[in-house]
């Protein structure tokens, strides 16, 4: 039987096959009995179906003249000279089986040039051929051209482009028209300007792999699944972009999860979805172990994982070790009992994002501008441990201020809440108050600070103005229902009535000239702003 | 954040410099409507904390301002139900929600 009828009957060849390809056929020949060992020694030795060999011997022809022993050999070679299994040199010679064609002299020529021009090891190697076999078949003009296209193109420099190869290898096989193409389509549909698509591009490279109507419609799921606007899903996925990669039914799984496991409403899903993408990343045994570690390390019942959850839902990302390290070293720190830094995280739990350094450091802070020892900044913080969050030019500008009322150190142990006053109205609050009671009296209240300076005014003015009795303290300082109760009027309406104005201000600050308290060039512009120039 | 979240903060008379404090410690707070966080101070002042002295309750526990408004409502009735008056209770220890 002759080569081409042999062709016709074991692998599919039509006559167009047999005219296109009669160059190679030329000078060939092989035996209808050669033709099927070579079908069984795929089929056996390699675990080939019909279909593929059939796929096989239509795109590369050559193969079926070599030795059974050539291709073992060919085989060997990838395992040899980059740790392939035999199973994923198969699975690549199955999409590409010119690299059983390949010179060996040649492969590794072109392996070298690939590790030494993009800094490349024989892990990444393996990992890069493993996903774009084709990389072999091309020459070294025409990737250092591709290189240059995207560089020119997308402002890529060696090293950006290194790293997106190495996560899409597929970089290297698309035409120059095709990425342009791809990036203007990022901007139509995520509606961002060319540098932002080539931001979002560089951080998600998958997206070339995209067609025009995958990435339509991934906007479009997002759009109405979570309800995300387009700057909202671009937001989304420039941080996680593997979001992208997941299809709709997992990603419709995940929420059904959540609401399954914590009984998240979708609202309240969404809602942290926006702050932390990752949480339709993780798989869900991943989710439920952690949640168990929160629940069996610190004793919380399901419910108050829970609602530490929805207030800092990234706690699912954190390694169970560096929680339990960072849990030891807030006990450490502030001599926190078990229970006391339980309670704390509860309330708090965004203690676990706080590097410990930073907390280290903010302590030297605090103790230098407060003036205050290790012990009882630690003490401080079990009462507030929002002051963990201060940043530094905030810690400063709270110490200006305490220092400017001439606040003791002994006043702000008792109460620490005054650092979290206002720091434009702590002042005002504190010279409103002095009308009617002294420093010692004032600093001696409970929480003095944390009531309004309008409501403090407007009830000292009506009871000066409208009642027989002295506005002291307790009478203008007590719970609004005892208010209430006892002048029959809300604080509200008397706001209305009794406004803070600039001529007062500019009383009060003669008043307590003796006591050296004025405002500063900030606060005279903040109190214009909202009472108006005096 | 939501712009009009900001307005509401900045007519506390927070600043900006405060706002990025409590983003810090209440990430959520970047994703909160004005819509929760309006009915989150409404539910606050009704179970008796003032609005007009919402600005230090918020500074100390921005936390309590991102919570679902059902949820909210019922850690407020139960710990009034507890401890009596939420002013009193939420001025001594802001922390305690």
């Amino acid at each position: 039987m002759k080569i081409e009828e042999i062709l016709k009957k074991y692998f599919d060849w039509t006559e167009q096959d047999v005219a296109t390809r009669q160059i190679i056929l030329q000078n060939r020949d092989i035996s209808e009995e050669e033709a099927v060992k070579k079908i069984a020694f795929f089929e056996s030795e390699l675990g080939f179906d019909r279909a593929e060999i059939v796929k096989m011997f239509k795109r590369q022809p050559t193969i079926l003249f070599f030795s059974d022993v050539e291709i073992f050999e060919r085989v060997e070679f990838f395992k040899s000279e980059l740790g392939f299994e035999k199973e994923e040199v198969v699975k690549m010679v199955k999409s590409q089986p010119m690299l059983l064609c390949l010179a060996e002299d040649s492969i590794k020529e072109r392996l070298e040039f690939f590790e030494t021009e993009f800094d490349l090891d024989k892990p990444e190697l393996k990992q890069m051929l493993k996903r774009l076999p084709t990389i072999l078949g091309l020459t070294e003009d025409t990737v250092k051209g591709k290189v240059k296209f995207y560089q020119k193109e997308m402002g890529l420099s060696k090293a950006e482009f290194v790293k997106m190869l190495k996560s899409q290898p597929s970089l290297l096989a698309y035409a120059d028209e095709e990425i342009k193409n791809k990036i203007k389509i990022v901007r139509q549909e995520f509606g961002v300007l060319k540098d932002d698509a080539i931001k979002i591009i560089k951080s998600t490279p998958t997206l070339l792999t995209f067609s025009e109507e995958l990435m339509k419609s991934k906007v479009e799921f997002f759009e109405s699944e979570f309800g995300l606007s387009k700057p909202e899903f671009v937001k989304l996925v420039s941080r996680v972009s593997s979001l992208l990669t997941i299809s709709e039914e997992t990603l419709k799984g995940k929420v059904e999860f959540y609401e399954r496991e914590f009984g998240l409403s979708k609202t309240e899903f969404i809602k942290m979805l926006k702050t932390q993408p990752s949480l339709l990343v993780y798989a869900e045994e991943e989710i439920k172990n952690k949640a168990d570690f929160y629940q069996s390390e610190f004793g919380l019942k399901k419910a108050e994982f829970i609602k530490m959850l929805k207030v800092l839902p990234s706690m699912i990302t954190f390694a169970q070790e560096s929680v339990k390290q960072k849990a030891e070293f807030y006990k450490k720190q502030f001599s926190l009992s078990n229970d006391e830094f339980i309670r704390m995280l509860k309330s708090h739990p965004t203690l676990l994002t706080n590097a410990e350094e930073t907390v280290i450091k903010k302590g030297l802070l605090y103790q230098q501008e407060l003036g205050v020892s290790e012990a009882e900044y630690a003490k401080m913080v079990k009462t507030l441990p929002t002051m963990l969050g201060f940043s530094d030019e905030s810690i400063k500008e709270k110490y200006r201020q305490i220092k400017e009322l001439n606040i003791s150190k002994e006043t702000l142990l008792a109460s620490p809440n005054i650092l979290v006053v206002p720091a434009n109205v702590l002042k005002l609050r504190y010279m409103i108050l002095r009308q009617i009671a002294s420093r010692e009296d004032i600093l001696s209240r409970p929480n003095w600070f944390m009531t309004s300076q309008a409501k403090t005014y407007a009830r000292i003015a009506y009871i000066q103005n409208e009642t027989k009795v002295d506005p002291t303290l307790f009478r203008v300082l007590q719970e609004e229902k005892k208010f209430v109760r006892t002048y029959d009027v809300e604080s509200e309406e008397l706001m209305q009535k009794y406004q803070i104005t600039p001529k007062m201000i500019a009383l009060l600050e003669r008043y307590m000239e003796d006591e050296k308290i004025s405002f500063n060039a900030e606060e005279k512009e903040f109190l214009a702003k909202e009472y108006g120039e005096s | 954040m939501d712009q009009e979240v900001y307005e509401i903060l900045k007519s506390f008379d927070i600043s900006d410099l405060e706002i990025k404090d409590v983003l810090a410690v209440a990430p959520m707070m970047e994703n909160v409507s004005c819509d929760e966080f309006a009915m989150n101070c409404f539910l606050l002042k009704k179970h008796g904390y003032p609005d007009s002295d919402l600005d230090v309750l918020f500074l100390a526990n921005p936390n309590i301002f991102v919570k679902d408004a059902e949820e909210l409502e019922t850690e407020l009735e139960n710990l009034k139900a507890q401890y009596g008056d939420i002013e009193t209770l939420l001025k001594q220890d802001p922390m305690i929600i």
